[in-house]
């Protein structure tokens, strides 16, 4: 390789500090360097193989869990949520309807109370 | 002719420095180590051993952040820049609160330190080589300036490659005392 003056000089000033530029301790620099970048590289592929087994693992533990973590006591389910199968009714309307009946009151636990209404 | 696809050798070496691979680092030093330690040493100020502990820095810098590169400007300040901030943090680390505080005292400004001592080693290196025997000089220049062969030059002068050898080693050695006491006195 041509080499300008610049160059020259630096290779010279090189070899006055240093016995062997090419194979000496100042050469081992260059060594200890390319070994720090390969186990930089590894360490790095490991981190983001691991990143995408942990990734892996947590959605198909969200997917696997999702069917049957559906929650069995919706009041709707999308079956019975056509319009034929419920009303919209006002207070008046439920006033009237529950009027001269019994109802019970149950708690169930969990401070949420059920209300039953006897048939007519 | 290298076909159109194929990289630059910049590409190559950069990428191979990315990878750690051990030829490319080898490469590397052959071909940008003297210019790097060069620098480091003008930032020294002669200190042979702070140019070769930030040199060793400034490898290990290079090895994390080292990405492909094709442009040799840009690889070139990157490295210059890489090289002085490995120099600072090294003479951080040895001197205390109070001889850093001296010594950004005595540079008033940092910034345009690192081209006067560039300025300084260049000068020292011309007066060195002038302050040297005209058999040293001429054997050195030989080597170094004109790239004879060792072989070569034993061919000329009528010697033997060992002798040869020898006699750079001697020529060398006194260059080196000539730059320190010349870098020393500035």
């Amino acid at each position: 390789m041509k080499q300008n003056r610049s160059e020259r000089e630096a290779e010279l000033i090189a070899d006055l500090f240093h016995e062997s530029w090419d194979s000496g301790e100042v050469a081992g620099y260059a060594r200890k360097a390319a070994r720090r970048t390969r186990r930089r590289r590894i360490l790095r592929k490991s981190l983001a193989a691991a990143g995408i087994a942990l990734l892996l693992a947590t959605l198909s533990f969200f997917f696997v869990r999702s069917p049957s973590s559906a929650p069995t006591e919706q009041p709707f389910s999308s079956a019975n949520a056509s319009p034929e199968n419920y009303e919209v009714i006002s207070t008046d309307q439920l006033l009237s309807a529950i009027r001269d009946r019994p109802i019970l009151v149950v708690r169930n636990g969990k401070s949420e109370k059920v209300i039953l209404l006897s048939k007519n | 002719m290298a076909p159109a696809d194929s990289p630059s050798p910049l590409l190559a070496l950069t990428t191979g420095l990315a990878r750690g691979e051990n030829r490319a680092w080898e490469q590397f030093h052959r071909e940008y180590g003297p210019g790097i330690f060069r620098h480091l040493l003008a930032l020294a100020r002669g200190d042979a051993d702070l140019a070769d502990e930030a040199l060793q820095q400034t490898y290990l810098r290079i090895s994390r952040h080292a990405r492909a590169c094709d442009s040799a400007p840009m690889f070139g300040r990157w490295l210059r820049l890489v090289a002085q901030s490995a120099i600072s943090d090294v003479r951080r680390g040895r001197h205390n609160f109070w001889q850093l505080l001296r010594r950004y005292h005595e540079d008033a400004s940092e910034t345009e330190a690192p081209r006067e001592d560039e300025d300084r080693l260049q000068t020292a290196l011309d007066q060195a080589l002038l302050n040297l025997s005209p058999e040293d000089r001429s054997l050195l220049e030989a080597k170094y300036f004109e790239g004879r062969a060792v072989r070569e030059i034993g061919e000329n002068l009528s010697l033997s490659r060992k002798a040869v050898e020898s006699r750079l080693t001697r020529a060398r050695a006194a260059l080196r005392h000539e730059i320190q006491s010349l870098l020393r006195s500035s």
